[in-house]
């Protein structure tokens, strides 16, 4: 029987980020979910970009159809429509070349030219969105001039309709393209750069403080429940006896059967354990969430003496109440910018900048109390 | 499996930061390394996280050697950059000490987080200890100097000051009656404990130093003066004498965990080969010795503690007897450390010293034996010892299986004879321990002999009367011309013996009888109720038996066995209502009166030479029992014709 989603009310992994949030808020960087804020930045990962074409044209259809009052306060004659739509195009064009120009421009002055900064600025100023914005709406744009002519009959209104919903869009393009001048310019200011990166380096640091507690506290309240129910943690040589431990199968790949441990299911848990046999040994072996291990395969409580208590009765196979999934899952922490200042800290320290040195000693010295104070 | 720290790539970063500040001479740089050094370990204090504090707070070791390589280049300007921060080093740890911890230490309340400070304490003071001997590995004398003035200057700690609390506890353990299992008496005494670390933790590190330079100068590493200066340095004769004591046995028991003690050495090792450092007990213990003697300190006094603690002294006692020889055989290194004129003022000296040792260790051994004097003797013991005496009679007991098997034995219960007490009563030396319970409890080897002792003197006692019995004896050259004789003898009188007595040797050694025609290696009667009977073989027809008894030596009896003899006993005797009795008793005060009395010499004085008190003397006497253990029985002569008792004349080599 395998696991693949636990209620919430059955997670353990829900129930702890759950705590985490309202105990230690400082870790998280807003407080509620941001659904259009998580929305954006999914369309900004490079990853989903085929997502964004498609959508761009269902908007366009939308607007072309919905006949909204408030936009057909404009009339647009057929004429007047043909001209448009070709100027429009062209727009469009002029100021895709001209943004792409001064960005790259920009991005050679650049306050400090690092791969990590690259990195960050295309992140920041979401440029693959606003790309892929442009060009689909330019997409849209030739579509509707190329197909001026072939109107079905009847639908000949929705033309100058399509027109002027295309002309609000490139409208809405000059909007995202002086987000990403914002973004760019701010990226050619050092210190402003700077702080950027030490804003990232403290949410990278929380994230991986985060993955941390998750892995500890989970493990904390595995323990705590074994203990509660008077079971003893099976130590490396009661394991090697394989009385206390075992595996369906004796010839065992070690690490072949390592899984990610991704939730736990403690309340059924505790609730299969209170139905054992209270007489026999009891013993467990600690796991916690996000974890790769073997020890799902495992087995809690087998008696020692063996003989008189029905064994298979008293297994209780672990990965019934384990959701798991394939090791490569596993959530690292991340140390990209923990790097980039360490890097820095060297280059500080040969360059003999004192003052950068320092700062960078000052921003280590926060992390140091970050992971104090949570940990 | 665990996953990297958020700061574990700092730490790697931080210290190649570190090395590079050193090797560009940079002071701002290295002023920026101790104030990142100071922050963390600051934080660490506040937020308790000890795992970070120990990362740091080994920083001035870490420091000294990179900076002291630097000593050796040829640039002024670099001797100067490394002297200037070799000097502050010890300050900043100082600092850490006498601020940082005893600054967030003081919101602490309850005894863990007092116990949690005290291991930051622990660590701070183990790196002062760690730079304290690296720079003395380096012979940097000047450092050293340095160093200890900061150290000294490390006045209280957070938990000082606790005359209140101490005045309090004293109170309490008067009113306990000083029982020391009172709860109220216990908390205080872990509180005053707790409190007491910091003080604790800072003598030992400088007794530590103090026996380790007094080590090396043993060693040779070292001259005198500069042992001289050091000594001074290290601010003697501060400490008193109990807690020089208390530490002592601690720092020869403990030493795993203490200040890393355990891995200091003075000379450079190959590497590669499997070698030990010099054992931490035996280097504190001649430190300790030297320093004691060197201050005039003379006594040990050891009060205070509790008998767990003061186990070592024993041992503390036969090392620095041994450590006597020694110095004594070194004289001429030493008289001028301890600041004497001669051998013989330092053997005085040395002999008064080892004399109070003895006196703890007396004290120690007058715990275990006060015990053993109280405790009850407990009945399941004696009941175990009583079946190992009876296991180890039976298996000696040769004579009474043959009354047994020929059924020639009488009870006289009801009569007015007196029978014999074959056994022993006595007086056993400190054998009490066998017979309580609890940690004091041991086993005496040897003692089950006791009991075959008793099967073979019934034997003893059967072949004496009977060899005393004016029976009719018979001379011959060898045993099988005895046997032939006696044999005819007593057949030609109408008799049929049925059993010979000898000694076991002639079943091996006498050549003639076990050739003889007439003497067979299978016995006629070889078992009686299962039980095998001591047998040689037999000599035409008639059983030949064998006994240790020392009447049988060169002789033989052979009998008509069931109507010549029969042994005699009481079934109803209220002392012996076993066939063996063992009684297990123990010393009366009374008795123990005596023993005083009639040997004072014996029980005065112990094996060290201390004299002690009566009641001292009367304790050791209770620590020993008496046992008694025996059988009543008797043996009886019937008929004098019906066995001869043989010499021989030409008895076979031993």
């Amino acid at each position: 029987m395998q696991v693949w989603q636990l209620s919430s009310k059955k997670s353990l992994r829900k129930s702890i980020l759950e705590t985490l949030k309202e105990d230690q808020p400082d870790l998280y960087i807003s407080k509620k979910p941001n659904i259009l804020k998580n929305f954006i930045s999914y369309l900004s990962d490079k990853r989903h970009w085929w997502t964004i074409p498609p959508l761009v044209i269902g908007i366009y259809i939308a607007l072309t159809l919905i006949n909204i009052p408030f936009f057909a306060v404009v009339s647009i004659d057929e004429k007047i429509a043909d001209t448009l739509i070709d100027q429009r195009t062209s727009n469009v064009a002029t100021i895709i070349s001209m943004t792409l120009a001064v960005i790259g421009l920009l991005l050679g002055n650049l306050a400090i030219k690092e791969p990590i900064t690259y990195n960050l600025l295309f992140i920041r100023s979401r440029v693959h969105l606003i790309v892929t914005y442009t060009l689909s709406t330019i997409l849209c744009l030739i579509l509707t001039s190329t197909l001026r002519n072939s109107t079905p009959v009847g639908y000949e209104y929705l033309y100058p309709q399509a027109v002027l919903a295309g002309t609000y869009m490139v409208i809405s393009i000059l909007f995202f393209i002086g987000y990403l001048f914002r973004t760019v310019m701010l990226f050619s200011n050092s210190h402003e750069l700077q702080q950027v990166l030490k804003d990232e380096f403290f949410s990278e640091a929380k994230k991986n403080i985060r993955l941390h507690l998750l892995n500890k506290l989970s493990k904390q309240r595995y323990i705590d429940l074994m203990r509660r129910m008077e079971y003893t943690e099976a130590s490396f040589w009661s394991g090697l006896g394989g009385v206390i431990i075992e595996n369906e199968d004796d010839n065992v790949d070690l690490f072949k059967d390592d899984k990610l441990i991704y939730d736990i299911n403690l309340i059924d848990l505790e609730a299969r354990l209170k139905k054992c046999d209270p007489a026999i040994s009891k013993e467990y072996l600690a796991l916690g969430i996000n974890e790769v291990s073997g020890s799902h395969t495992s087995y809690i409580s087998i008696n020692v003496s063996g003989s008189c208590v029905d064994i298979k009765f008293n297994k209780i196979k672990l990965e019934h109440y384990l959701v798991r999934k394939s090791a490569d899952q596993l959530l690292s922490p991340s140390f990209e910018f923990a790097k980039y200042f360490e890097g820095k800290l060297e280059e500080y320290a040969e360059q003999g900048k004192i003052k950068k040195a320092n700062e960078v000693l000052a921003l280590f010295g926060d992390i140091y109390e970050l992971e104090m104070k949570h940990t | 499996m665990s996953q990297p720290s958020v700061t574990s790539g700092i730490n790697v970063a931080f210290d190649k930061f570190l090395r590079t500040a050193i090797e560009k001479n940079s002071s701002e740089l290295l002023n920026s390394v101790l104030s990142f050094i100071r922050r963390v370990c600051r934080d660490s204090i506040q937020y308790r996280k000890l795992n970070h504090f120990n990362d740091y707070i080994y920083f001035p070791t870490r420091i000294y050697l990179l900076l002291h390589s630097k000593q050796r280049a040829n640039s002024i300007a670099e001797v100067k950059f490394s002297k200037g921060y070799i000097e502050i080093l010890s300050l900043h740890l100082k600092e850490v000490i006498w601020f940082d911890i005893n600054i967030f230490g003081k919101n602490a309340r309850d005894i863990a987080d007092k116990s949690l400070i005290n291991q930051f304490y622990r660590s701070a003071f183990q790196s002062f200890s760690n730079f304290l001997y690296t720079v003395i590995s380096l012979n940097d004398w000047q450092t050293f100097n340095n160093a200890l003035v900061d150290y000294n200057g490390l006045s209280e700690g957070v938990f000082d000051n606790n005359y209140q609390i101490n005045y309090e506890l004293k109170r309490l353990k008067q009113e306990a009656n000083f029982d020391s299992n009172n709860k109220a008496v216990k908390r205080l005494q872990l509180e005053v404990d707790t409190n007491n670390k910091y003080q604790e933790y800072k003598r030992q590190v400088l007794s530590g130093i103090k026996y380790w330079l007094i080590f090396l100068y043993s060693e040779n590493v070292i001259n005198s003066e500069t042992l001289e200066k050091t000594l001074v340095e290290t601010g003697e004769g501060y400490t008193s004498i109990e807690d020089d004591s208390k530490d002592i046995l601690k720092m020869r028991s403990d030493f795993s965990t203490a200040f890393d003690w355990g891995s200091w050495d003075h000379i450079q090792r190959e590497s590669g080969k499997v070698y030990f450092p010099p054992m931490v007990s035996d280097w504190t213990t001649l430190g300790f010795l030297i320093s004691r003697l060197r201050e005039r300190k003379l006594a040990f006094i050891v009060d205070e503690l509790s008998p767990a603690e003061l186990n070592d002294v024993p041992f503390l006692y036969d090392k620095l007897a041994s450590l006597k020889q020694i110095v004594l055989r070194t004289y001429e290194r030493w008289i001028g450390i301890v600041h004497v004129e001669s051998q013989e003022e330092l053997q005085d000296l040395i002999n008064k010293f080892i004399l109070q040792v003895g006196q703890a260790k007396r004290r120690n051994v007058g715990h275990r034996e006060t015990t053993i004097a109280s405790a009850d003797l407990s009945d399941r013991l004696i009941a175990e010892f009583q079946q190992k005496m009876v296991r180890s009679w039976q298996k000696e007991i040769r004579i009474r299986q043959l009354f047994k098997h020929f059924e020639n034995f009488e009870d006289v219960s009801n009569e007015e004879i007196k029978l014999k007490f074959v056994g022993q009563r006595n007086f056993f030396e400190k054998a009490k321990m066998l017979f309580i319970e609890g940690e004091f409890h041991s086993e005496i080897y040897g003692l089950e002999q006791l009991g075959g002792q008793i099967g073979r003197n019934e034997d003893d006692l059967f072949f004496h009367i009977v060899k005393n019995s004016a029976p009719e004896k018979i001379t011959a050259k060898s045993m099988s011309k005895l046997l032939e004789d006696g044999l005819s003898k007593l057949r030609s009188a109408g008799r049929s013996p049925n059993a010979i007595f000898m000694e076991p040797e002639y079943g091996y050694k006498d050549d003639e009888l076990l050739n003889h025609p007439l003497f067979s290696t299978r016995p006629i009667i070889s078992e009686s109720n299962g039980v095998t009977l001591p047998s040689i073989g037999s000599f035409d027809g008639v059983t030949i038996f064998w006994s240790f008894s020392r009447s049988l030596k060169n002789h033989a009896l052979i009998a008509e066995f069931e109507s010549a003899f029969q042994m005699l006993f009481k079934s109803n005797d209220e002392r012996f209502d076993h066939e063996l009795q063992v009684l297990v008793e123990p010393i009366s005060k009374e008795l123990a009166a005596e023993k005083l009395r009639n040997e004072p010499m014996k029980w005065r004085t112990t094996d060290e030479g201390i004299e002690l008190s009566e009641d001292e003397s009367m304790t050791i006497i209770e620590t020993s029992v008496i046992i008694e253990i025996g059988t009543l029985l008797d043996f009886r002569v019937i008929d004098k014709s019906k066995f001869v008792f043989g010499d021989i004349a030409s008895p076979i080599a031993d």
